[in-house]
């Protein structure tokens, strides 16, 4: 089962925090992932401490991962390990990043992080912001999760929240049936709205809190406004990607990708 | 983590990879597994109701449901374009 990969990862000492999927599932903006991914503090040391609780989980290398460096790490390289389950199910998927995109240090995003208990241990988890921005990919579906992350952040606070942070939640809203419960839930924000806020966004507030509803003409154009807002930042990801690939295509004409199967 | 590019695909399948791929059909389990599919509006408020570590243990049970975790995994980190 996964709990003994994260006992290993305890036992040895690792410096991780639990990104992406199973960290939306846990926050419960998602409901599925099929893998885990893991944010490696990207120090020789730690590097090292992480090869050792691979080894000890039998893990493997997957495809394309290049040699698990600090250099490779800073090219913002994944790494890709399948983890078997000694009890006989399902093989894991772990995907790892050094510096992964879009945001700070990892010390930083570890001093936010929540330690929170599952059935796998303690799972350090990366906090809802940088949790927010990485998940700001090319795929379309990670913007609904987006919008409930920034949701579930919202509810997490137990004083109002100052005019800064409702903009970031705002900025962060990209979707319609977020947008409905985020006013719906939450009818004292209307009165509280950044002066710079979208008019299409004031005009849904105020139809949400007198009818409960938005109507079809202005839910037509926020669908439109939202998508607009959601292209940038997929295409961001994209130019990402693309000279992280490049050096990817680099090193495997070098024969210097990690042969697929081969163990830790 | 997405690494999303169609060279990417083409660099992570190897071209018998690719041609089981193409006359492997769409698991029906992976499309009831849809994330968006499944956080429907409607169930929502049950999901947020759940602490972590039961949602943790739900959607772990949901994956166990996949026929071919691999392929799922692979579509998503190396997707066609």
């Amino acid at each position: 089962m996964i709990a003994s990969f994260f006992r290993h990862l305890e036992h040895f000492q690792v410096d991780w925090l639990l990104i992406s999927g199973q960290a939306t599932i846990l926050y419960g903006a998602a409901t599925f992932s099929e893998d885990v991914d893991l944010w490696v503090q990207p120090t020789e040391s730690n590097l090292e401490r992480f090869r050792l609780a691979l080894r000890a989980s039998q893990a493997r290398y997957y495809k394309l991962t290049p040699a698990l460096t600090v250099a490779h790490a800073a090219e913002g390289h994944g790494f890709h390990f399948v983890v078997p389950d000694p009890e006989g199910g399902a093989e894991v998927f772990v995907d790892v990043m050094g510096f992964p995109p879009r945001v700070g240090s990892f010390e930083l995003a570890r001093a936010g992080a929540r330690d929170i208990e599952t059935r796998w241990g303690t799972l350090h988890t990366v906090g809802i912001k940088e949790l927010v921005e990485l998940k700001k990919t090319q795929r379309p579906r990670d913007y609904p999760i987006i919008s409930r992350l920034a949701l579930a952040w919202l509810d997490e606070q137990t004083a109002d929240c100052s005019t800064e942070e409702l903009q970031w939640v705002l900025d962060n809203v990209f979707s319609l049936a977020e947008l409905t419960r985020l006013f719906i839930e939450h009818p004292e924000l209307l009165a509280r709205l950044p002066t710079d806020t979208h008019e299409l966004v004031v005009r849904a507030a105020g139809q949400l809190a007198l009818q409960g509803r938005i109507e079809q003409p202005l839910e037509d154009d926020l669908e439109d406004w939202m998508d607009g807002r959601v292209a940038p930042l997929r295409r961001a990801d994209r130019h990402f990607w693309r000279a992280v690939i490049e050096a990817l295509r680099q090193l495997r004409a070098s024969r210097a990708l990690m042969a697929e199967g081969t163990l830790v | 983590m997405v690494q999303g590019h169609a060279s990417l695909l083409e660099m992570a399948h190897t071209r018998e990879e690719r041609s089981s791929e193409s006359a492997h059909p769409r698991l029906e389990a992976e499309a009831v597994l849809d994330p968006e599919a499944v956080l429907s509006p409607f169930k929502v408020e049950e999901w947020r109701r759940l602490t972590p570590a039961e949602r943790l243990d739900r959607a772990w049970a949901l994956r166990e449901r996949l026929v071919n975790p691999r392929d799922v995994h692979d579509r998503k980190l190396f997707p066609a374009p």
